[in-house]
């Protein structure tokens, strides 16, 4: 009933936890990989991954998804009206603060200078420029402001306490997780180091060739990096891997190898090959 | 006048030394029998680093002065030198010249033993690497840039097999993901080996994989650039691969320059 396997078990587990929150749907992605062949009927581990489906929640996987919920705080969000960059000066912070307000007020007026002048000044309010996000940011704030209808906020004391604490704990989390971040990169480093770099087997040897037409697409490393589940890269389907063929030749070598050891020698006595020759 | 028989009479006779010239052959005699026969160097004059001195602060300045360099003094005689060394702010200097040599030699001593600490943790790693001998599963592929049309390779190396030894590994070790190196010949033993080039894929316990590459230079992609979550031991292992750990699934790729191109260009 249970694959032997335990990479394949932990696969299973995770492609099943990961169903469950993106939906059914997503299986139909996942079929076309062969590592996830057990989402098939015919597939013998078909009934394994099934179970694993119909139990709603083990005690096992529960704790799983609580260490999870803990581990991954969610972030607060970020204050509206104290958070902007510092490094901009005063006349050209001014001058952002201004267009924000009017733009907050009617977009049409701002718009309609910018179509006619075409002014150097107001580039900000392309999404391409580094400032944008600033001038974002404070249109976000005079909106605000203007909706404000004069209520009153309440918020009690517990509520206030509470968004405290979370924005702590988020804090704290952040730390620790810059600290394990820091531990793996100094391994790594160690390792790196400690590795004998001149001892290997060479598998295969890379050359250029002529025909440039024959290529085919070239990876995307960002998008596999992006995506968590991967939806089968076709590149690699059609080649042999090359440790295969050294396999066969190895065995050609080692066959040829048995055969000379193998022959019987015929021993001659001394002379004989002289005395046949000299009675020609 | 009759000057025979007189004081300073003889013809090319220099005469008696006057009274200020007197002094001034005292008071040298004086100095040079206070200060035991010390020869005290100049302060624009070399320095012989043989000569181990009692007074190593007292110079003598371009006007023949003498001159305490710890202390920035000048003096007019040897007593007033003497009177100096023994006094309050001479010592004082002194201690604080201690106090700063002591500091700057706990600073060096701080840095070397970071270093030892680091160099003691590569040779434990180093003795506790293992090599089940295994060669893992290795599949090239010859891939064109769409973006710049260079010419490149990518590799798929498959970790998968050998599962049940990886457990046996602590959980720190089993996160670091495979290492790439490129190693030039010449860093080898063998001297056939020395005009070539290799990249070499490190992942503990398996064997290392070495592919040979043609001589021409590596291009590092220019997009990564914007990409800061991303970071590995050098630039080679940042922008040019991709671990994925569940699969047990590792990929590089890099382009060349085209030095023909460029050839046939110009």
């Amino acid at each position: 009933m249970e694959p032997e396997d335990t990479q394949l078990k932990e696969d299973i587990k995770t492609t099943v936890n990961y169903i469950k929150q993106h939906g059914v749907e997503f299986e139909n992605k996942l079929l076309e990989d062969e590592r996830f062949s057990f989402i098939k009927k015919d597939d013998p581990l078909h009934e394994y991954y099934t179970k694993l489906m119909n139990e709603p929640t083990d005690t096992v996987s529960g704790e799983d998804n609580d260490r999870k919920s803990e581990r991954e705080i969610a972030r607060p969000p970020d204050f509206l009206f104290s958070q902007y960059d510092t490094g901009i000066s005063r006349r050209d912070m001014e001058v952002i603060k201004l267009t924000a307000r009017y733009y907050a007020k009617d977009k049409s007026i701002v718009e309609q200078m910018i179509s006619k002048d075409g002014e150097a000044r107001l580039n900000f309010m392309n999404s391409s420029h580094p400032l944008h996000k600033t001038f974002t940011d404070f249109v976000a704030q005079y909106k605000r402001v203007y909706s404000f209808t004069g209520q009153e906020i309440k918020k009690s004391k517990r509520t206030i306490l509470d968004n405290c604490f979370e924005r702590t704990q988020y804090w704290e989390f952040e730390k620790d997780k810059d600290r394990e971040h820091d531990k793996l990169v100094e391994l790594c480093k160690i390792q790196f180091a400690a590795i004998p770099w001149d001892k290997f087997t060479q598998v295969a040897k890379f050359s250029i060739p002529e025909d440039t037409e024959i290529f085919e697409g070239s990876l995307d490393l960002e998008q596999m990096r992006l995506r968590r589940v991967q939806t089968g890269i076709k590149l690699f389907d059609s080649i042999k891997p090359t440790n295969e063929e050294e396999k066969i030749v190895s065995d050609q070598g080692k066959q040829k190898g048995g055969d000379s050891k193998g022959k019987k020698r015929k021993i001659r006595a001394v002379g004989e090959t002289r005395l046949k020759k000299s009675k020609k | 006048m009759n000057y025979l028989e007189g004081v300073g009479s003889k013809k090319g006779g220099g005469g008696i030394a006057s009274e200020s010239q007197f002094n001034l052959q005292r008071r040298k005699e004086v100095e040079s029998l206070l200060s035991k026969g010390e020869n005290v160097p100049y302060t624009f004059q070399d320095e012989k680093d043989d000569q181990v001195r009692s007074n190593p602060y007292i110079y003598k300045n371009h006007s023949g002065k003498l001159v305490c360099k710890l202390c920035n003094t000048m003096h007019m005689s040897w007593s007033s030198v003497e009177r100096h060394l023994g006094g309050k702010k001479h010592g004082l200097n002194v201690l604080r010249r201690g106090i700063s040599i002591e500091k700057s030699s706990l600073g060096r001593e701080g840095q070397t033993t970071h270093d030892f600490r680091q160099q003691q943790k590569i040779i434990e790693a180093k003795q506790s690497l293992k090599n089940n001998g295994t060669i893992p599963v290795c599949k090239i592929a010859t891939v064109k840039n769409p973006k710049n049309g260079s010419v490149g390779l990518a590799i798929q190396v498959n970790y998968s097999s050998e599962v049940k030894e990886n457990s046996v590994d602590s959980d720190d070790k089993a996160k670091v993901p495979p290492l790439i190196r490129i190693v030039s010949g010449l860093e080898l033993s063998d001297t056939k080996q020395k005009g070539k080039k290799f990249l070499v894929i490190a992942y503990e316990p398996f064997e290392n994989i070495a592919i040979e590459l043609p001589p021409n230079e590596i291009l590092f992609s220019e997009n990564n650039d914007m990409d800061n979550n991303n970071d590995g031991v050098d630039e080679l292992n940042k922008k040019c691969t991709f671990w994925d750990a569940i699969s047990k699934l590792y990929y590089v790729q890099f382009f060349f320059k085209q030095a023909e191109q460029e050839q046939a260009d110009v």
